[in-house]
């Protein structure tokens, strides 16, 4: 897995490219928690790279959303492809998280 | 169902990966579609990361073996270790209606691997736990 940033003020896309897995997983959440440390307030983790997602993602999902939402901020999701977007339904994550078709979309509110 | 590979892999969590990526190769030469051979790579995922941190809790050697089962239709996935019993389908089920703040996150990868699976069955066999889950090649 490798993250792509962009940042623009206090917004900020994370993109995973490759698999977000129980691995990947503790690297993502740090990388989360310190930009939102550093004054990010909206987080859009786009998913148009990712392959694949296990229960750690979504774990590292909830972690930075609770401190982000804490802080008056967000995080929202972009651009699912169908698995990923399954594994979110069934798993609860589609209700907990505002979800757009693209980061730009995201980054539009 | 004609048994495809026999996996037999160390407590790391990169060799879970590994094999992951063969058995969704082998998935797809049988005509498996996207979402079966994600379902399988989940189960795969999430069965072994419980072997390894609940199953071993002392300083004994981790193993677990993944038999990757097909034939026309189906597909079966069993995993099997020889650690202490532990029956990850006795887990319970994440309460998925509480508020962020309030969400416990144990049992949701099993929880994953319920919803994704049309079968998934436990059995205390040898002294060995076996884990088996079977889902359709195709919708």
């Amino acid at each position: 897995m490798t993250i792509q940033e962009h940042r623009d003020g206090e917004s900020l896309v994370l993109s995973i490219e490759g698999k977000l897995d129980n691995v990947a997983s503790d690297e993502f959440r740090e990388l989360a928690l310190k930009r939102i440390s550093e004054g990010v307030s909206l987080l859009v983790v786009d998913f148009a790279q990712t392959t694949f997602v296990a229960s750690m993602g979504i774990r590292a999902l909830f972690i930075p959303a609770k401190e982000l939402k804490s802080r008056g901020g967000r995080v929202v999701l972009a651009a699912l492809n169908r698995e990923v977007r399954t594994l979110f339904l069934v798993s609860g994550v589609l209700d907990l998280f505002p979800v757009y078709n693209s980061s730009a979309e995201a980054l539009r509110g | 169902m004609e048994l495809l590979k026999t996996f037999r892999l160390g407590a790391e969590l990169a060799e879970l990966n590994a094999a992951g990526d063969e058995i969704a190769a082998l998935l797809e030469a049988r005509g498996a579609e996207t979402l079966p051979v994600y379902a399988a790579r989940v189960a795969l995922e999430e069965l072994g990361t419980n072997v390894i941190k609940y199953s071993y809790p002392g300083e004994a050697p981790c193993w677990l073996e993944v038999r990757l089962s097909a034939d026309d239709e189906r597909f079966a996935l069993e995993v099997e270790d020889g650690g202490a019993p532990f029956d990850p389908l006795q887990a319970a089920a994440p309460d998925l209606t509480l508020p962020l703040e309030e969400r416990e996150i144990g049992g949701l990868g099993v929880h994953l691997v319920r919803q994704l699976m049309d079968r998934v069955e436990y059995r205390r066999e040898d002294g060995k736990n076996r884990v088996r889950v079977e889902r359709r090649l195709r919708e």
